[in-house]
């Protein structure tokens, strides 16, 4: 799961990072309002975490923006505006929750959660599909009840893939998800994750479709 | 003491003793008027008895009119009359013995006779001379009778007129009062300007003075409340930081990983130090400009020490730290403030400049005035964003490091309690000259 993170604040965007890294999040941190335009511009995030004081172009303008190019990426801000009218602002602008700094790095991750799962139209934590269940929050996956233990890149992947269940993502998309500016690709290491996940699985749980993409179903 | 009071006390005997005088005066007037007027009296009797003739014949005893002391009819011994025949044989004397003998020309004259003083009138005739005598004891006993009838409508009005004063004076106190209400029943958040009715000029006076006042404590208050809230803002980032550092440092578990984790979390930690130092200089500073004494401090011993102090950390840093020029020179100023000026100044630009550049200060006299330069290597800063710069926590837009946004406000404090002039350049080399001139 991709996450942009908009902070200008050094020491908080290297550890917010790491925080959420061991989350089992993929984090592209930017330090100001126009990096931020660009990432979004060319990249695939999951979700958006938003610092409103951001140089250069500020949060709330960014998030403007965002909404009237009629994007549905959810955003939360986090930022230390902590009066209601700027609360109340950035929610009827389109933000879909609002921290206030000094936050706790496992409620910013339970709050992503949260948010990732209202907007995908659940209620339920868990992503389960036939006889495969995914837990985001304790990173636990079971087939027929039978715990298995994926490598993190295995378990975000699996994730993609069992967000939009019956949806074909394509292996360029994927990629796009699950890694980071920071990490290096190796071409064939989509199909290699996909390999070990079908060994781990079942075959039949990831379906190929040609020259398309892959599903779950 | 009240102003009724106070005002009282001196209104009061003033009145007093402007009665006394108009009393005193008074007296003397009616005094000489009724000299005159008994005079007359003499005279005009002295002057009937004469028209009248005289007759031989003593006369009988003349009954009291009145029986007031005031009568006429009994001399009782106060008043006298004498006539004397065309051969100067005492015909008729009022008093036994005949009375004090004739006098030597006609006129009013005063005499004394047997031990009392008298008022006395001769006037001579072809046929007769009269004379007529009052004692001035009389004439005394009679005024001072008066007078005390005069003095009378004085000693009801006196009474009167403090009680007229007690009154006027609350009248006159009372829009004081209205204010005194006015401030007292006040919150004390609430600055609005004191309402000003009708009021005398002086009591306006003061109101608009108290207004003025409560305006430029509002404009305080506005500034500390805002201060207090950007502090509050501020502190929330190097606390957050702090606690996201925390948070993930005690989820690794590897002994490497966890070293760079607690170097994380100590710069975190300086950071948040470095802030809160910085706050608590610039309250300081607040505090220290409304009540610090001047005294004189050595420019270039500050300079020198500053060097000294910082030689380790811009060693550390790979910057060339020095002092390039070093005139012995003095600034009035408060003890600490020179040092935290030169220090924020020379930790600014060793902040800013990156390793193998180069920070030069130097103290020299310009123009009869002390001058201080910290030159540096870095970026520099825009043209467009200087002015704000010494804006209390504002940050040149994409800057890297974690400044407290204090350090030039902090200068700009200095500078203004030091009445010294703070200017931005570009250095020689692109990176910032500051230059205060003292």
């Amino acid at each position: 799961m991709k996450l942009l993170f908009a902070e200008d604040d050094a020491m908080i965007g290297e550890s917010a990072r790491e925080g959420l890294r061991q989350s089992g999040f993929v984090v592209d941190w930017v330090q100001d309002g126009r990096a931020a335009d660009l990432a979004l511009e060319t990249g695939q995030y999951s979700l958006l975490l938003l610092d409103l004081g951001l140089p250069h172009k500020d949060g709330l303008s960014i998030l403007r923006e965002l909404r009237q190019s009629q994007s549905e990426l959810p955003v939360i801000i986090i930022t230390a505006r902590d009066a209601v009218a700027d609360r109340v602002a950035a929610l009827n602008m389109g933000a879909d929750d609002y921290l206030i700094k000094p936050c706790d790095l496992d409620e910013m991750v339970a709050r992503i959660h949260a948010v990732l799962r209202r907007h995908a139209g659940r209620g339920n934590p868990e992503l389960t599909v036939g006889g495969l269940m995914l837990n985001p929050l304790t990173r636990k996956v079971a087939m027929n009840g039978k715990p298995v233990m994926l490598s993190p890149k295995e378990f975000s992947l699996l994730a993609v893939l069992m967000h939009t269940p019956g949806k074909v993502i394509s292996r360029r998309e994927l990629e796009e998800k699950i890694y980071g500016w920071n990490e290096e690709v190796a071409s064939n290491a989509i199909e290699v994750h996909l390999h070990n996940l079908r060994r781990k699985l079942g075959a039949e749980v990831i379906s190929n479709v040609r020259g398309v993409g892959y599903k779950v179903t | 003491m009240t102003i009724r009071k106070r005002l009282l006390l001196w209104l009061i005997p003033a009145v007093l003793l402007t009665a006394i005088l108009a009393s005193w005066s008074t007296y003397r007037l009616v005094w000489t008027s009724f000299q005159h007027i008994r005079d007359h009296e003499l005279m005009q009797i002295a002057y009937s008895v004469v028209r009248h003739g005289y007759d031989g014949d003593p006369p009988g005893i003349i009954p009291s009119i009145r029986d007031d002391d005031d009568s006429p009819g009994e001399d009782l011994g106060l008043f006298m009359s004498q006539i004397w025949n065309r051969d100067g044989k005492l015909a008729y004397s009022s008093m036994d013995g005949g009375g004090p003998p004739m006098l030597k020309g006609d006129g009013l004259s005063t005499i004394t006779w047997e031990g009392k003083d008298w008022r006395i009138f001769r006037l001579t005739s072809q046929d007769m001379t009269v004379q007529v005598a009052h004692s001035i004891a009389s004439r005394e006993q009679m005024l001072s009778r008066l007078a005390m009838k005069m003095l009378m409508p004085m000693a009801i009005l006196l009474p009167l007129l403090g009680v007229l004063i007690w009154m006027v004076v609350g009248r006159v106190l009372k829009p004081l009062e209205d204010i005194r209400l006015q401030v007292e029943s006040r919150r004390s958040d609430d600055l609005t300007p004191l309402e000003r009715g009708p009021l005398p000029d002086e009591i306006n006076a003061l109101v608009q003075a108290l207004n003025r006042l409560l305006e430029r404590l509002g404009t305080v208050i506005v500034a500390r409340r805002r201060f207090i809230d950007d502090a509050a803002h501020e502190l929330r980032s190097p606390l957050t930081a702090l606690k996201f550092q925390v948070q993930t440092a005690r989820r690794v578990h590897d002994p490497e990983e966890q070293k760079v984790a607690l170097a994380r979390l100590e710069a975190g930690i300086d950071r948040a130090s470095h802030l809160s130092e910085q706050l608590l200089t610039l309250a300081r500073l607040d505090a220290d400009a409304a009540s610090g004494a001047l005294v004189e401090i050595d420019l270039d011993e500050v300079a020198r020490q500053a060097v000294t102090e910082f030689s380790d950390l811009a060693r550390s840093r790979g910057i060339d730290l020095g002092l390039t020029e070093c005139q012995p020179l003095k600034v009035m100023g408060m003890a600490d403030s020179l040092r935290i000026l030169i220090n924020n100044l020379t930790d600014n630009a060793l902040r800013y400049t990156p390793a193998g550049g180069r920070v030069d200060i130097s103290v020299r006299q310009e123009n009869g005035h002390p001058v201080l330069e910290v030159l540096d290597t870095g970026p520099g800063i825009s043209k467009e964003v200087r002015p704000r710069v010494f804006d209390r926590f504002y940050r040149v837009p994409g800057t890297v490091g974690a400044g407290s946004g204090l350090g030039l406000a902090i200068v700009k404090s200095v500078a203004k309690a030091l009445n010294a002039t703070i200017s931005l350049d570009e250095g020689s080399e692109g990176g910032l000259l500051v230059r205060v001139a003292f």
